[in-house]
């Protein structure tokens, strides 16, 4: 049986890793045009 | 990113300990990465241009961007092998680890994933030969300093100065694909510079790194001979720093601001040789103007 302090950690928790996952998909996205603008740039150069 | 049990009698302490952006900004050790930052980019640009070699300043931009990157990941290893000393000393009880703001784990798996990130951008936006630099450093950083060398020889920051010396040398491989003399000199300098500003800090922490049982030279050696050690190596790093112009690659204007720069940097060494109150800190603070001033005195030189 969980107490009322236990059900705000557990709504903390989901909150936390919520905006703990769009901090990871932000970076991923990130990562994504990054290596989008290298692969263009180096195209630049060598072509 | 903290580890979550669920147990019967109710949920686990670190539910509610959450960790921000700046908590991982503070694991990357900013001030060093800026450092190297600053560096590299003098190496950059002050590397002479090969015609072989074609490059972008985007490129390059990201290329700083990956060192940087790389810099913190290894502050990141850094701070979670460290995390057991860093409780023991004030100067770093306040970092995330021992604050309880990130866990160990949550470290390690930052450090190498951001590790390899960094690798990864700079041999596909420069070249695998600076990639490969880096992933040295990184390794000499994380391994053979904070692991090896730290806490079992007095060497330590002497070998370990390798480490912070690199990132000029990986600059100018961003800038012409080969390591040339320019950048080695640089990382001459930095290697110097290195022993006379962490004995400094030693000098005054020196109660901190023996809480931490960390075999500083103030500890194992004495107040005495890191202070002649200090002006030893001072008397290395200031003819070194003229070498840029010796080998033709600044001018005089670079000749006066390295001379008054190192002139001073021999008076406050001195002055430590003489025990005078506050001569370690003010020592410590003025070794960080002085590889700004010395680094940026190439690159004002060769803009004008």
């Amino acid at each position: 049986m969980n107490t009322n302090k236990d059900d705000e950690n557990i709504k903390t928790f989901y909150e936390n890793r919520k905006s703990k996952n769009f901090a990871v998909l932000g970076i991923i996205i990130s990562m994504v045009v990054l290596f989008f603008f290298i692969t263009i740039l180096r195209m630049d150069i060598t072509g | 990113m903290s580890v979550v049990t669920v147990n019967t009698s109710g949920i686990d302490e670190n539910l509610n300990k959450s960790s921000s952006p700046f908590d991982y900004f503070r694991l990357m050790k900013p001030r060093v990465m800026s450092l190297v930052v600053f560096t590299a980019f003098v190496g950059y640009f002050t590397a002479e241009p090969v015609e072989s070699y074609n490059s972008h300043p985007l490129l390059a931009l990201i290329g700083i961007f990956a060192i940087a990157l790389g810099a913190g990941a290894s502050g990141a290893l850094n701070q979670w092998y460290e995390s057991d000393i860093d409780q023991l000393m004030i100067r770093t009880r306040d970092r995330p680890i021992p604050k309880g703001k990130i866990q160990p784990a949550d470290a390690l798996s930052f450090g190498v994933i951001t590790s390899l990130l960094s690798i990864i951008i700079l041999g596909l936006s420069v070249n695998w030969l600076a990639a490969s630099l880096l992933a040295f450093t990184i390794l000499f950083y994380a391994v053979v300093y904070t692991i090896w060398l730290k806490r079992y020889t007095v060497q330590n920051i002497v070998i370990g100065g390798a480490a912070g010396a690199f990132p000029p040398v990986i600059g100018q491989v961003c800038a012409t694909g080969n390591i040339g003399i320019e950048s080695l000199i640089l990382f001459l300098i930095i290697f110097l510079w290195t022993p006379p500003h962490f004995w400094a800090l030693a000098l005054i922490k020196k109660d901190d790194y023996a809480a931490a049982n960390i075999p500083m030279l103030p500890i194992v050696a004495g107040e005495k001979i890191t202070r002649k050690n200090i002006l030893i190596y001072s008397f290395l790093l200031v003819p070194c720093s003229l070498l840029p112009w010796i080998f033709d690659y600044s001018g005089n204007l670079y000749l006066f601001i390295a001379t008054i720069s190192g002139l001073e940097f021999l008076r406050r060494s001195f002055l430590i040789i003489k025990k005078v109150e506050g001569s370690e800190k003010s020592l410590f603070i003025y070794s960080i103007f002085y590889l700004s001033i010395v680094f940026a005195g190439i690159c004002i030189d060769k803009i004008i």
